[in-house]
């Protein structure tokens, strides 16, 4: 009987070491072609460094003060925000000028901040850890706390199987912390599962979140789009005085395209009943004041239709079925 | 005479053993095949010697200027042989802080070769720009990432003008970064030798391409199109080889 991978004649042979002699040709090209990066202490056991992570997520010793953690600002209860208008929580109290985002499903985010300034998660964390007004602590002092305490010692050694400690264990940690929470279980969830069915209040809202194309930005199931809108129907003058920086620029910080101007991220809705007031600046107290003054991506008969009184009751009725308290946990 | 396959797969095998061989003989470690390099840099603000906390000549206008801190970035070194093959030096990425006017880079087990050209990156590749969770010379503790913006300060510097028609003190604080604002400096290698030097003169940062007077834009952290400026004049002249 013939072999599977028997070579027959003297041409398969050449072809065959052929094959290999250019694949590893071409590995080598690549080689040089490749930027270099540090890839040094990857996680080596996930579970541990998603431990590690909460731990970090929970400590205010993270904080100048000893008294902010991360968790100040992201309280669990109301699904990892603060319940204020632009949050003063930091070590300085002093306004951010932004509203505390939840943190929810944020492995499926490309971006993070308000305005994007950010696509790679454990680097996000890094902001709140040094800015001045919220924990306001350097790197340096971190890792000396860290290494200092001999309860994270375990964790780090369990989570990077080595005893060196790097910034960038402390960044990573804490973001497979947040990649963990997740927002699955809701009663929309489980209607799209096929489970149950929603109830004729959330139906109707279900029908007319569509109809009013609110579904564009806030796609289902995450509902957030990863793209920037403007999200106020107010129009921005650029024609006035502003200052690169001001929050209330948004993207354009960072992109600097005047198209850009006052476009935020798409926040997800998920939860809207623990993360009042909205808006990135929390300028709307409610859901229906949001509804009231939401512009945008209706089409030319809808703008001339404002939104009845009975469409916003059904779809905020809609939107507290995304609730799911699993996650607070 | 025919040549039967297994004796011929023999054959091929062995050249391809060789070839494996020759190749892998590129990066050997044995150090006959092998060299450290040594890159030296002085910064100088004209044709002075450059120290932080000391007061100079405005490069541009009139009045005087002191930098308190004074960091780059330099990266992804290559070396180019007279064929014009690259050889890339792994993990190439080197925070020169001039808290000391003078600095040394060390490059070891550079595979030995008959090198001409030389060039590197001031800046950070954008592949390494994305995130900020790297070790070593690019571990965030040394204080040159963004806060507001994932990223790397390509360049910071940092002090203080004093305009000669006032007695005010105004801040000066340069931190470019930015993608679009690595530049590539090549430079010839005339004699082969185990280091470099180079000089970097901190006044073609403000007076070269663009003349950036400290009276008119002391502060550059958000705006790309004058972060653009000092990167167009660090890609010209800055720094050369001694």
């Amino acid at each position: 009987m013939q072999e599977r991978w028997q070579i027959t004649t003297a041409m398969d042979l050449f072809k065959w070491n052929r094959s290999i002699v250019l694949l590893f040709l071409c590995s080598c090209c690549s080689y040089k072609e490749e930027h270099a990066i540090n890839r040094e202490y990857p996680i080596a056991n996930e579970q541990a460094a998603i431990e590690l992570g909460k731990k970090l997520f929970f400590d205010p010793m993270l904080s100048a003060n000893q008294e902010v953690s991360c968790a100040t600002c992201h309280q669990p209860s109301k699904s990892f925000t603060d319940g204020l208008k632009t949050t003063t929580l930091g070590v300085t109290g002093k306004s951010l000028g932004i509203n505390t985002p939840t943190l929810l499903n944020l492995d499926q985010s490309q971006f993070f901040f308000f305005d994007g300034g950010s696509s790679d998660l454990a680097s996000t964390v890094f902001n709140p850890l040094t800015h001045p007004d919220e924990m306001a602590n350097d790197m340096s002092s971190l890792l000396e706390y860290l290494t200092s305490d001999s309860s994270y010692h375990s964790k780090f050694e369990s989570a990077f199987n080595t005893d060196t400690l790097v910034t960038s264990m402390l960044l990573k940690s804490i973001a497979r912390y947040i990649e963990t929470l997740q927002s699955s279980n809701s009663r929309f969830d489980a209607y799209l599962n096929g489970d149950i069915a929603l109830l004729q209040g959330e139906q109707m809202g279900w029908f007319y979140f569509q109809k009013r194309s609110c579904n564009r930005c806030h796609i289902p199931p995450l509902f957030f789009d990863n793209k920037f809108h403007r999200e106020s129907s107010l129009t921005f003058s650029i024609k006035g005085e502003f200052k690169l920086g001001d929050k209330a620029l948004g993207r354009f910080n960072i992109s600097q395209d005047t198209m850009d101007i006052g476009k935020f991220k798409t926040p997800t809705l998920r939860n809207l009943i623990f993360t009042s007031p909205y808006m990135h600046d929390g300028r709307y107290p409610s859901l229906s004041m949001v509804l009231d003054n939401h512009p945008v991506q209706l089409n030319e008969a809808e703008k001339q239709k404002k939104m009845t009184d009975f469409e916003k009751s059904v779809i905020i009725k809609f939107l507290y079925s995304l609730t799911d308290s699993t996650v607070l946990e | 005479m025919r040549i039967s396959p297994i004796h011929l797969k023999i054959k091929i095998d062995a050249i391809v053993l060789i070839l494996f061989a020759s190749l892998c003989s590129c990066d050997s470690s044995e150090n006959n095949h092998q060299q450290a390099l040594t890159l030296n840099f002085d910064a100088a603000i004209g044709n002075q010697r450059f120290h932080t906390g000391e007061i100079f000549e405005a490069p541009v206008g009139s009045g005087t200027f002191r930098i308190e801190r004074f960091k780059l970035y330099i990266s992804n070194l290559i070396l180019t042989n007279v064929d014009g093959e690259d050889y890339l030096v792994p993990n190439s990425y080197h925070l020169l802080d001039f808290s000391e006017p003078s600095l040394q880079v060390d490059i070891p087990n550079v595979p030995v070769d008959n090198y001409n050209r030389l060039s590197f990156m001031i800046g950070v590749d954008e592949v390494s720009n994305k995130s900020i969770d790297h070790v070593g010379d690019l571990d965030p503790t040394n204080d040159m990432v963004w806060n507001w913006n994932v990223g790397y300060k390509f360049l910071l510097l940092e002090g203080n003008y004093f305009p000669s028609e006032s007695n005010e003190t105004i801040g000066l604080v340069y931190h470019i970064g930015f993608d679009e604002n690595t530049r590539r400096l090549e430079y010839e290698i005339k004699e082969k030798s185990p280091s470099y030097s180079f000089r970097l003169n901190v006044n073609s940062l403000f007076d070269s391409q663009h003349q950036i007077d400290f009276n008119e834009l002391s502060n550059i952290t958000f705006s790309k199109a004058d972060a653009r400026k000092v990167a167009d004049n660090y890609s010209d002249g800055f720094i050369q080889m001694e």
